[in-house]
Protein backbone atom coordinates (compact mmCIF):
# COMPACT_ATOMS: atom_id res chain seq x y z
CA UNK A 1 0.00 0.00 0.00
CA UNK A 2 1.41 3.45 -0.33
CA UNK A 3 0.02 6.56 0.23
CA UNK A 4 -3.82 7.62 0.63
CA UNK A 5 -3.46 9.82 -2.46
CA UNK A 6 -1.97 7.50 -4.22
CA UNK A 7 -4.68 4.99 -3.75
CA UNK A 8 -7.43 7.41 -4.35
CA UNK A 9 -5.56 8.65 -7.49
CA UNK A 10 -5.35 5.06 -9.03
CA UNK A 11 -9.05 3.76 -7.47
CA UNK A 12 -10.24 7.25 -9.14
CA UNK A 13 -8.49 6.69 -12.56
CA UNK A 14 -9.78 3.04 -12.63
CA UNK A 15 -5.78 1.61 -12.43
CA UNK A 16 -7.23 0.15 -9.08
CA UNK A 17 -10.35 -1.91 -7.68
CA UNK A 18 -11.12 -0.52 -4.69
CA UNK A 19 -11.55 -4.38 -3.74
CA UNK A 20 -8.04 -5.52 -4.77
CA UNK A 21 -7.22 -2.40 -2.32
CA UNK A 22 -8.84 -3.28 0.48
CA UNK A 23 -8.13 -6.73 0.15
CA UNK A 24 -4.03 -6.02 0.68
CA UNK A 25 -4.99 -4.23 3.78
CA UNK A 26 -6.51 -7.14 5.25
CA UNK A 27 -3.69 -9.54 3.79
CA UNK A 28 -1.42 -6.76 5.76
CA UNK A 29 -3.16 -6.68 8.60
CA UNK A 30 -3.12 -10.39 9.13
CA UNK A 31 0.75 -10.59 8.17
CA UNK A 32 1.99 -7.81 10.68
CA UNK A 33 -0.51 -7.64 12.91
CA UNK A 34 0.39 -10.66 15.46
CA UNK A 35 3.64 -8.85 16.31
CA UNK A 36 2.25 -5.02 16.72
CA UNK A 37 -1.14 -5.65 17.80
CA UNK A 38 -2.60 -2.74 16.94
CA UNK A 39 -5.87 -4.11 15.83
CA UNK A 40 -8.59 -5.72 18.24
CA UNK A 41 -11.26 -5.97 15.52
CA UNK A 42 -11.11 -6.67 11.91
CA UNK A 43 -14.15 -6.01 10.14
CA UNK A 44 -13.14 -7.84 6.70
CA UNK A 45 -16.68 -7.77 5.44
CA UNK A 46 -17.66 -4.22 6.10
CA UNK A 47 -14.62 -3.30 4.37
CA UNK A 48 -15.80 -5.51 1.53
CA UNK A 49 -19.03 -4.33 1.01
CA UNK A 50 -17.67 -0.78 1.05
CA UNK A 51 -15.17 -1.23 -1.30
CA UNK A 52 -17.38 -3.33 -3.68
CA UNK A 53 -19.96 -0.10 -3.34
CA UNK A 54 -17.19 2.65 -4.52
CA UNK A 55 -15.92 0.60 -7.23
CA UNK A 56 -20.01 -0.14 -8.37
CA UNK A 57 -19.89 3.64 -8.31
CA UNK A 58 -16.68 4.00 -10.51
CA UNK A 59 -18.34 1.78 -12.97
CA UNK A 60 -21.76 3.68 -13.35
CA UNK A 61 -19.43 7.01 -14.49
CA UNK A 62 -20.00 8.37 -10.72
CA UNK A 63 -17.39 9.99 -8.52
CA UNK A 64 -16.68 7.69 -5.53
CA UNK A 65 -15.33 10.55 -3.65
CA UNK A 66 -11.69 11.91 -2.87
CA UNK A 67 -10.85 8.92 -0.44
CA UNK A 68 -12.27 6.60 -3.00
CA UNK A 69 -10.91 2.80 -2.18
CA UNK A 70 -8.51 4.29 0.82
CA UNK A 71 -8.29 1.64 3.90
CA UNK A 72 -8.38 3.02 7.48
CA UNK A 73 -8.62 1.71 10.60
CA UNK A 74 -10.51 3.61 13.77
CA UNK A 75 -9.96 3.59 18.09
CA UNK A 76 -12.33 1.55 19.65
CA UNK A 77 -14.28 4.63 20.68
CA UNK A 78 -15.80 5.34 17.48
CA UNK A 79 -19.19 3.98 16.87
CA UNK A 80 -19.32 1.50 14.02
CA UNK A 81 -22.80 0.35 13.20
CA UNK A 82 -23.48 -3.32 14.80
CA UNK A 83 -20.71 -3.77 17.07
CA UNK A 84 -20.25 -2.64 20.79
CA UNK A 85 -17.85 0.18 21.40
CA UNK A 86 -15.35 -0.91 23.70
CA UNK A 87 -13.06 1.85 24.50
CA UNK A 88 -10.37 -0.64 25.16
CA UNK A 89 -12.65 -1.90 27.85
CA UNK A 90 -13.32 -5.57 28.64
CA UNK A 91 -16.14 -5.37 30.06
CA UNK A 92 -17.92 -3.07 27.56
CA UNK A 93 -17.43 -6.66 25.12
CA UNK A 94 -20.74 -7.36 25.50
CA UNK A 95 -22.44 -3.93 25.34
CA UNK A 96 -25.43 -3.48 22.85
CA UNK A 97 -24.37 -2.90 19.42
CA UNK A 98 -23.74 0.57 17.49
CA UNK A 99 -26.83 1.60 15.77
CA UNK A 100 -25.18 3.67 13.57
CA UNK A 101 -21.70 4.90 12.86
CA UNK A 102 -19.68 7.61 14.27
CA UNK A 103 -20.49 11.12 12.27
CA UNK A 104 -16.64 10.52 11.33
CA UNK A 105 -17.23 7.44 10.17
CA UNK A 106 -19.87 8.44 7.32
CA UNK A 107 -18.17 11.27 6.25
CA UNK A 108 -15.43 8.90 5.80
CA UNK A 109 -17.35 6.58 4.17
CA UNK A 110 -19.26 9.05 2.19
CA UNK A 111 -15.56 10.44 0.75
CA UNK A 112 -15.34 6.91 -0.43
CA UNK A 113 -12.45 5.74 2.63
CA UNK A 114 -12.71 1.96 3.22
CA UNK A 115 -12.90 1.04 6.94
CA UNK A 116 -11.10 -2.57 7.83
CA UNK A 117 -10.29 -2.45 11.68
CA UNK A 118 -11.16 -0.80 15.48
CA UNK A 119 -7.74 -0.71 17.06
CA UNK A 120 -6.50 -1.01 20.47
CA UNK A 121 -6.16 1.71 23.02
CA UNK A 122 -5.83 2.36 26.70
CA UNK A 123 -8.91 1.52 28.85
CA UNK A 124 -11.41 4.70 28.60
CA UNK A 125 -8.05 6.64 26.77
CA UNK A 126 -7.19 7.15 30.26
CA UNK A 127 -3.50 6.49 29.54
CA UNK A 128 -0.52 7.94 27.01
CA UNK A 129 0.53 4.47 26.42
CA UNK A 130 -1.77 2.19 25.03
CA UNK A 131 -1.05 -0.36 27.52
CA UNK A 132 -4.20 -2.63 28.34
CA UNK A 133 -5.24 -5.40 30.40
CA UNK A 134 -7.82 -6.75 28.08
CA UNK A 135 -6.38 -6.44 24.70
CA UNK A 136 -2.75 -6.26 25.30
CA UNK A 137 0.06 -4.04 24.84
CA UNK A 138 0.51 -2.26 21.57
CA UNK A 139 4.01 -2.44 20.44
CA UNK A 140 6.23 -0.42 18.21
CA UNK A 141 6.53 -0.70 14.63
CA UNK A 142 10.07 1.05 14.79
CA UNK A 143 11.26 -1.25 17.69
CA UNK A 144 9.07 -3.93 18.87
CA UNK A 145 10.39 -4.01 22.43
CA UNK A 146 8.86 -0.49 22.77
CA UNK A 147 5.81 1.87 23.36
CA UNK A 148 3.58 2.62 20.51
CA UNK A 149 2.54 5.50 22.80
CA UNK A 150 -1.29 5.94 23.56
CA UNK A 151 -4.12 6.54 23.88
CA UNK A 152 -4.45 6.08 19.98
CA UNK A 153 -1.31 3.92 19.91
CA UNK A 154 -3.46 1.50 17.96
CA UNK A 155 -4.68 3.53 14.91
CA UNK A 156 -0.48 5.41 15.12
CA UNK A 157 1.05 1.85 15.17
CA UNK A 158 -1.29 0.97 12.01
CA UNK A 159 -0.50 3.73 10.50
CA UNK A 160 3.19 3.37 11.41
CA UNK A 161 3.65 -0.12 10.41
CA UNK A 162 1.92 0.14 6.70
CA UNK A 163 -1.29 -1.79 7.50
CA UNK A 164 -3.02 1.39 6.39
CA UNK A 165 -2.19 4.95 4.95
CA UNK A 166 -5.04 6.83 7.38
CA UNK A 167 -6.34 6.23 10.69
CA UNK A 168 -8.39 7.92 13.54
CA UNK A 169 -7.92 8.77 17.19
CA UNK A 170 -9.07 11.17 19.85
CA UNK A 171 -6.62 13.49 21.54
CA UNK A 172 -7.92 14.81 25.26
CA UNK A 173 -4.24 15.38 26.52
CA UNK A 174 -1.87 14.31 23.71
CA UNK A 175 -3.67 10.70 22.79
CA UNK A 176 -3.00 11.46 19.27
CA UNK A 177 0.15 13.31 19.45
CA UNK A 178 2.08 11.13 21.68
CA UNK A 179 1.40 8.03 19.48
CA UNK A 180 2.11 9.60 16.28
CA UNK A 181 5.69 11.24 17.54
CA UNK A 182 7.06 7.89 19.23
CA UNK A 183 5.73 5.69 15.92
CA UNK A 184 6.90 8.65 13.29
CA UNK A 185 3.61 9.23 11.76
CA UNK A 186 1.72 12.75 11.38
CA UNK A 187 -0.95 13.45 13.65
CA UNK A 188 -3.66 16.70 13.90
CA UNK A 189 -5.16 17.30 17.19
CA UNK A 190 -7.65 19.82 16.24
CA UNK A 191 -9.31 23.43 17.30
CA UNK A 192 -11.38 22.50 19.92
CA UNK A 193 -14.90 21.12 18.62
CA UNK A 194 -13.66 21.45 15.07
CA UNK A 195 -14.53 17.63 14.37
CA UNK A 196 -17.37 16.15 14.94
CA UNK A 197 -17.53 14.58 17.84
CA UNK A 198 -21.38 12.51 17.57
CA UNK A 199 -20.53 8.97 18.11
CA UNK A 200 -17.39 8.85 20.01
CA UNK A 201 -17.21 7.47 23.52
CA UNK A 202 -16.52 10.65 25.73
CA UNK A 203 -13.59 10.82 28.10
CA UNK A 204 -13.18 14.37 29.25
CA UNK A 205 -15.96 17.00 27.72
CA UNK A 206 -13.53 20.08 28.58
CA UNK A 207 -10.92 18.47 26.00
CA UNK A 208 -11.74 15.92 24.05
CA UNK A 209 -11.19 16.04 20.02
CA UNK A 210 -10.77 13.64 17.41
CA UNK A 211 -7.78 13.56 15.00
CA UNK A 212 -6.32 11.72 11.82
CA UNK A 213 -2.72 10.02 11.30
CA UNK A 214 -1.61 9.90 8.31
CA UNK A 215 1.83 9.02 6.14
CA UNK A 216 1.96 12.53 4.55
CA UNK A 217 1.02 16.41 5.04
CA UNK A 218 -0.82 15.83 2.13
CA UNK A 219 -2.81 12.99 2.99
CA UNK A 220 -3.63 14.58 6.62
CA UNK A 221 -4.62 17.56 4.60
CA UNK A 222 -6.87 15.09 2.63
CA UNK A 223 -8.79 13.39 5.09
CA UNK A 224 -9.08 17.04 7.68
CA UNK A 225 -10.90 18.17 4.62
CA UNK A 226 -13.24 15.27 4.61
CA UNK A 227 -13.79 15.32 8.32
CA UNK A 228 -14.33 19.20 8.78
CA UNK A 229 -17.57 18.90 6.38
CA UNK A 230 -20.74 17.05 6.27
CA UNK A 231 -20.71 16.70 2.89
CA UNK A 232 -18.00 15.45 1.97
CA UNK A 233 -19.30 14.42 -2.02
CA UNK A 234 -20.14 18.59 -2.46
CA UNK A 235 -16.00 19.15 -1.96
CA UNK A 236 -14.59 16.08 -3.56
CA UNK A 237 -13.47 18.02 -6.01
CA UNK A 238 -11.96 21.31 -4.68
CA UNK A 239 -10.14 19.09 -1.98
CA UNK A 240 -8.86 17.31 -4.51
CA UNK A 241 -7.36 20.23 -6.54
CA UNK A 242 -5.96 21.91 -3.84
CA UNK A 243 -4.02 18.73 -2.37
CA UNK A 244 -3.10 17.91 -6.25
CA UNK A 245 -1.76 21.70 -6.70
CA UNK A 246 0.38 20.89 -3.54
CA UNK A 247 -1.31 23.51 -1.95
CA UNK A 248 -1.73 22.62 1.57
CA UNK A 249 -3.39 25.75 2.99
CA UNK A 250 -7.32 26.57 2.74
CA UNK A 251 -8.07 29.17 0.37
CA UNK A 252 -11.01 30.63 2.34
CA UNK A 253 -8.78 31.35 4.82
CA UNK A 254 -7.83 35.76 4.15
CA UNK A 255 -4.70 35.60 6.68
CA UNK A 256 -3.02 32.93 4.36
CA UNK A 257 -3.15 35.64 1.10
CA UNK A 258 -1.26 38.48 2.21
CA UNK A 259 1.83 35.96 3.37
CA UNK A 260 3.44 32.45 2.14
CA UNK A 261 1.45 30.65 4.20
CA UNK A 262 3.26 30.13 6.80
CA UNK A 263 3.31 33.40 8.78
CA UNK A 264 5.35 34.35 11.49
CA UNK A 265 6.80 30.96 13.30
CA UNK A 266 8.79 30.95 17.06
CA UNK A 267 10.22 28.44 19.09
CA UNK A 268 8.89 27.12 22.52
CA UNK A 269 10.43 27.47 25.28
CA UNK A 270 11.12 27.08 28.98
CA UNK A 271 9.19 23.99 30.14
CA UNK A 272 9.36 22.93 26.73
CA UNK A 273 12.83 22.74 26.62
CA UNK A 274 13.68 20.94 29.85
CA UNK A 275 13.72 17.07 29.79
CA UNK A 276 14.90 16.25 26.29
CA UNK A 277 16.99 13.75 25.04
CA UNK A 278 20.47 15.12 23.69
CA UNK A 279 19.12 14.28 19.74
CA UNK A 280 15.36 16.23 20.65
CA UNK A 281 17.39 19.56 21.56
CA UNK A 282 19.71 18.90 18.81
CA UNK A 283 16.79 18.76 15.86
CA UNK A 284 14.84 21.53 17.73
CA UNK A 285 18.12 23.39 17.22
CA UNK A 286 18.53 22.29 13.71
CA UNK A 287 14.76 23.39 12.78
CA UNK A 288 14.66 26.61 14.22
CA UNK A 289 18.23 27.46 12.32
CA UNK A 290 16.39 25.59 9.25
CA UNK A 291 13.89 28.51 9.26
CA UNK A 292 16.00 31.31 9.91
CA UNK A 293 16.75 31.32 13.53
CA UNK A 294 13.88 31.80 14.57
CA UNK A 295 13.30 33.34 18.10
CA UNK A 296 12.41 31.42 21.51
CA UNK A 297 9.23 32.57 23.42
CA UNK A 298 7.98 31.77 26.72
CA UNK A 299 4.47 30.66 27.63
CA UNK A 300 4.17 31.20 30.98
CA UNK A 301 3.14 28.91 34.02
CA UNK A 302 3.23 25.87 31.57
CA UNK A 303 3.93 23.52 34.59
CA UNK A 304 0.65 24.85 36.40
CA UNK A 305 -1.58 24.91 32.69
CA UNK A 306 -0.18 21.16 32.64
CA UNK A 307 -1.26 20.48 36.11
CA UNK A 308 -4.62 21.71 36.02
CA UNK A 309 -5.31 20.05 32.96
CA UNK A 310 -4.28 16.78 34.80
CA UNK A 311 -6.92 17.51 37.88
CA UNK A 312 -9.61 18.39 35.51
CA UNK A 313 -8.55 15.37 33.10
CA UNK A 314 -8.95 13.16 36.60
CA UNK A 315 -11.72 15.06 38.27
CA UNK A 316 -13.97 14.70 34.83
CA UNK A 317 -12.95 11.05 34.03
CA UNK A 318 -13.77 10.27 37.67
CA UNK A 319 -16.82 11.34 37.48
CA UNK A 320 -18.34 10.00 34.27
CA UNK A 321 -17.15 6.54 34.83
CA UNK A 322 -18.51 7.04 38.85
CA UNK A 323 -21.63 4.77 38.47
CA UNK A 324 -19.61 1.87 36.83
CA UNK A 325 -17.18 2.12 39.61
CA UNK A 326 -19.77 1.54 42.38
CA UNK A 327 -21.40 -1.28 40.41
CA UNK A 328 -18.55 -3.13 39.41
CA UNK A 329 -14.92 -1.66 39.79
CA UNK A 330 -13.17 -4.95 39.70
CA UNK A 331 -14.08 -5.68 35.97
CA UNK A 332 -11.89 -2.04 35.30
CA UNK A 333 -8.26 -2.41 34.16
CA UNK A 334 -7.25 -2.10 37.35
CA UNK A 335 -4.22 0.74 35.90
CA UNK A 336 -7.25 2.79 34.42
CA UNK A 337 -9.62 1.83 38.05
CA UNK A 338 -7.52 3.45 40.29
CA UNK A 339 -6.82 6.62 38.27
CA UNK A 340 -10.30 7.05 38.15
CA UNK A 341 -11.31 6.41 41.71
CA UNK A 342 -9.02 9.05 42.96
CA UNK A 343 -10.50 11.60 40.26
CA UNK A 344 -14.09 11.44 41.21
CA UNK A 345 -12.69 12.29 44.83
CA UNK A 346 -11.04 15.29 43.89
CA UNK A 347 -13.05 18.25 45.25
CA UNK A 348 -15.09 20.08 43.72
CA UNK A 349 -13.15 23.44 45.15
CA UNK A 350 -10.04 22.23 42.96
CA UNK A 351 -11.78 21.41 39.76
CA UNK A 352 -13.04 24.76 39.55
CA UNK A 353 -9.53 26.38 40.41
CA UNK A 354 -8.06 24.18 37.83
CA UNK A 355 -10.92 26.08 35.33
CA UNK A 356 -10.22 29.45 36.51
CA UNK A 357 -6.85 28.87 35.55
CA UNK A 358 -7.47 28.36 32.29
CA UNK A 359 -8.56 31.53 31.87
CA UNK A 360 -5.69 33.11 32.81
CA UNK A 361 -3.49 30.46 30.74
CA UNK A 362 -6.01 31.16 28.00
CA UNK A 363 -5.62 34.57 27.93
CA UNK A 364 -1.28 34.86 27.98
CA UNK A 365 -1.63 32.39 25.07
CA UNK A 366 -3.58 34.63 22.82
CA UNK A 367 -0.78 37.59 23.79
CA UNK A 368 1.53 35.13 22.48
CA UNK A 369 -0.03 34.74 19.06
CA UNK A 370 -0.30 38.35 18.29
CA UNK A 371 2.99 38.15 17.64
CA UNK A 372 3.29 34.83 16.22
CA UNK A 373 1.12 32.87 13.61
CA UNK A 374 3.05 29.18 14.59
CA UNK A 375 5.08 27.83 18.05
CA UNK A 376 7.28 24.90 17.59
CA UNK A 377 7.71 22.54 20.69
CA UNK A 378 8.60 19.21 21.00
CA UNK A 379 5.59 16.35 21.35
CA UNK A 380 7.73 13.87 23.54
CA UNK A 381 11.22 14.65 25.04
CA UNK A 382 12.60 11.31 24.49
CA UNK A 383 12.05 8.20 21.87
CA UNK A 384 9.47 5.66 22.96
CA UNK A 385 10.16 4.08 26.55
CA UNK A 386 10.81 0.43 26.10
CA UNK A 387 7.51 -2.00 26.99
CA UNK A 388 9.76 -3.65 30.11
CA UNK A 389 10.59 -0.36 31.52
CA UNK A 390 7.80 2.10 30.84
CA UNK A 391 8.97 5.11 32.68
CA UNK A 392 9.92 8.42 31.47
CA UNK A 393 12.80 11.29 32.82
CA UNK A 394 11.35 14.18 34.41
CA UNK A 395 13.68 16.07 35.95
CA UNK A 396 16.02 13.64 36.96
CA UNK A 397 13.52 11.44 37.95
CA UNK A 398 11.70 7.85 36.87
CA UNK A 399 8.10 8.10 36.32
CA UNK A 400 5.31 6.51 34.54
CA UNK A 401 5.15 6.62 31.24
CA UNK A 402 1.54 5.96 30.87
CA UNK A 403 0.68 9.26 32.92
CA UNK A 404 3.37 11.37 32.04
CA UNK A 405 4.68 10.53 28.02
CA UNK A 406 1.72 13.28 27.71
CA UNK A 407 3.33 16.58 29.74
CA UNK A 408 4.42 18.28 26.67
CA UNK A 409 1.22 18.12 24.77
CA UNK A 410 -0.97 18.19 28.02
CA UNK A 411 -0.50 22.29 28.55
CA UNK A 412 -1.91 22.86 24.37
CA UNK A 413 -4.87 20.84 24.61
CA UNK A 414 -5.82 22.21 27.78
CA UNK A 415 -6.61 25.66 26.19
CA UNK A 416 -7.92 23.92 22.75
CA UNK A 417 -5.50 24.81 20.54
CA UNK A 418 -4.77 23.18 17.09
CA UNK A 419 -1.56 21.18 17.04
CA UNK A 420 0.03 19.04 14.25
CA UNK A 421 2.56 16.04 15.27
CA UNK A 422 5.00 15.98 12.91
CA UNK A 423 7.88 13.53 12.74
CA UNK A 424 10.84 14.59 12.20
CA UNK A 425 12.91 13.45 9.32
CA UNK A 426 16.04 11.55 11.00
CA UNK A 427 17.34 7.71 11.25
CA UNK A 428 16.97 5.93 14.43
CA UNK A 429 13.58 5.77 16.58
CA UNK A 430 11.21 8.94 15.87
CA UNK A 431 10.86 11.87 17.20
CA UNK A 432 8.41 14.36 16.70
CA UNK A 433 7.45 18.18 16.94
CA UNK A 434 4.50 20.14 17.69
CA UNK A 435 3.20 22.80 15.28
CA UNK A 436 0.80 24.49 17.64
CA UNK A 437 -1.28 27.69 15.99
CA UNK A 438 -4.02 29.89 17.18
CA UNK A 439 -7.81 28.65 17.76
CA UNK A 440 -8.75 28.08 13.72
CA UNK A 441 -5.38 28.34 12.98
CA UNK A 442 -5.03 25.40 11.12
CA UNK A 443 -4.61 26.60 7.85
CA UNK A 444 -1.08 28.14 9.03
CA UNK A 445 -0.03 24.72 10.43
CA UNK A 446 -0.35 22.85 7.40
CA UNK A 447 0.93 25.59 5.46
CA UNK A 448 4.35 24.89 7.71
CA UNK A 449 4.29 21.24 7.96
CA UNK A 450 4.31 21.14 4.38
CA UNK A 451 6.88 23.67 3.47
CA UNK A 452 9.26 21.61 6.43
CA UNK A 453 8.06 18.20 4.97
CA UNK A 454 9.31 20.38 1.49
CA UNK A 455 12.51 21.24 2.84
CA UNK A 456 13.26 17.54 4.19
CA UNK A 457 13.11 18.54 7.82
CA UNK A 458 9.99 16.69 8.57
CA UNK A 459 9.08 13.21 7.08
CA UNK A 460 7.70 9.79 7.95
CA UNK A 461 10.50 7.74 9.45
CA UNK A 462 11.01 4.14 8.10
CA UNK A 463 10.34 1.15 10.73
CA UNK A 464 13.20 -1.02 11.29
CA UNK A 465 13.80 -3.45 8.61
CA UNK A 466 11.80 -2.24 6.24
CA UNK A 467 12.47 -0.35 3.09
CA UNK A 468 10.12 2.38 1.26
CA UNK A 469 9.06 -0.24 -1.57
CA UNK A 470 8.33 -2.51 1.64
CA UNK A 471 6.31 0.30 2.39
CA UNK A 472 4.25 1.33 -1.00
CA UNK A 473 4.10 -2.28 -1.93
CA UNK B 1 5.05 2.75 60.78
CA UNK B 2 2.92 0.01 59.61
CA UNK B 3 0.17 1.30 62.19
CA UNK B 4 0.44 4.35 60.26
CA UNK B 5 0.26 2.73 56.92
CA UNK B 6 -2.97 0.68 58.19
CA UNK B 7 -4.32 4.01 59.40
CA UNK B 8 -3.61 5.34 55.76
CA UNK B 9 -5.65 2.47 54.51
CA UNK B 10 -8.41 2.79 56.69
CA UNK B 11 -8.69 6.60 55.62
CA UNK B 12 -8.60 6.08 51.96
CA UNK B 13 -11.45 4.00 52.73
CA UNK B 14 -13.04 6.31 54.95
CA UNK B 15 -12.45 8.66 52.14
CA UNK B 16 -13.70 6.78 49.14
CA UNK B 17 -16.79 6.26 51.33
CA UNK B 18 -17.88 9.38 52.69
CA UNK B 19 -16.94 11.64 49.35
CA UNK B 20 -17.85 9.36 46.67
CA UNK B 21 -20.01 6.43 47.84
CA UNK B 22 -17.83 3.99 47.05
CA UNK B 23 -17.14 0.65 49.16
CA UNK B 24 -13.48 0.62 48.01
CA UNK B 25 -12.11 -2.91 48.13
CA UNK B 26 -9.06 -3.84 49.06
CA UNK B 27 -6.97 -4.22 45.91
CA UNK B 28 -7.31 -0.65 44.93
CA UNK B 29 -6.22 1.04 48.26
CA UNK B 30 -2.39 1.15 47.27
CA UNK B 31 -3.19 2.64 44.05
CA UNK B 32 -5.63 5.04 44.49
CA UNK B 33 -3.01 6.21 47.09
CA UNK B 34 -0.25 6.73 44.98
CA UNK B 35 -2.64 8.60 42.61
CA UNK B 36 -4.17 10.79 45.71
CA UNK B 37 -0.72 11.83 46.10
CA UNK B 38 -0.04 12.70 42.67
CA UNK B 39 -2.95 14.58 42.04
CA UNK B 40 -2.39 16.76 45.49
CA UNK B 41 0.87 17.74 44.00
CA UNK B 42 -0.93 19.18 40.78
CA UNK B 43 -3.71 20.71 43.01
CA UNK B 44 -0.75 22.55 44.73
CA UNK B 45 0.77 23.49 42.03
CA UNK B 46 -2.64 25.09 40.59
CA UNK B 47 -2.74 26.81 43.44
CA UNK B 48 0.29 28.50 43.27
Amino acid sequence: LSGALAIAAAVRSGARSAMSVAEEALARIAALDGAIGAVTRVLRDRALEEARAVDAVMAAGGDPGPLAGVPYGVKDLFDVAGWPTTAGAAMRADAPPAAADAEAIRRMRSAGAVLVACTNMDEFAYGFATINAAYGTTRNPHDLKRLAGGSSGGSAAMVASGMVPLALGSDTNGSVRVPAALCGVYGLKPTHGGLPMAGVFPFVDSFDDIGPFAGSVADLTMVWQVLRHADCTRHSSEAWDLVRQGRASLPEDPSLRSDDGVGRVALLGGWFLRNLSGDMRAALDALAARLGGIDTVELPDVPRARSAAYVMTAAEGGARHLPELRARAMDFDPQTRDRLIAGAMVPTAHYLAAQEFRTTFRAAAERLFERFDVLIGPCVGEVAPRIDDPVVTVDGAQVPARAHLGMLTQPLSFIGLPVIAAPLNRLGLPLGVQLVGRPGGEARLFALAAKLEADGVIGRPLPLGQSRAMLDG
Amino acid sequence: VDEERDLDDVTIVAMAQALIALDLPAECVAGVRANLVALAEHVARVAG
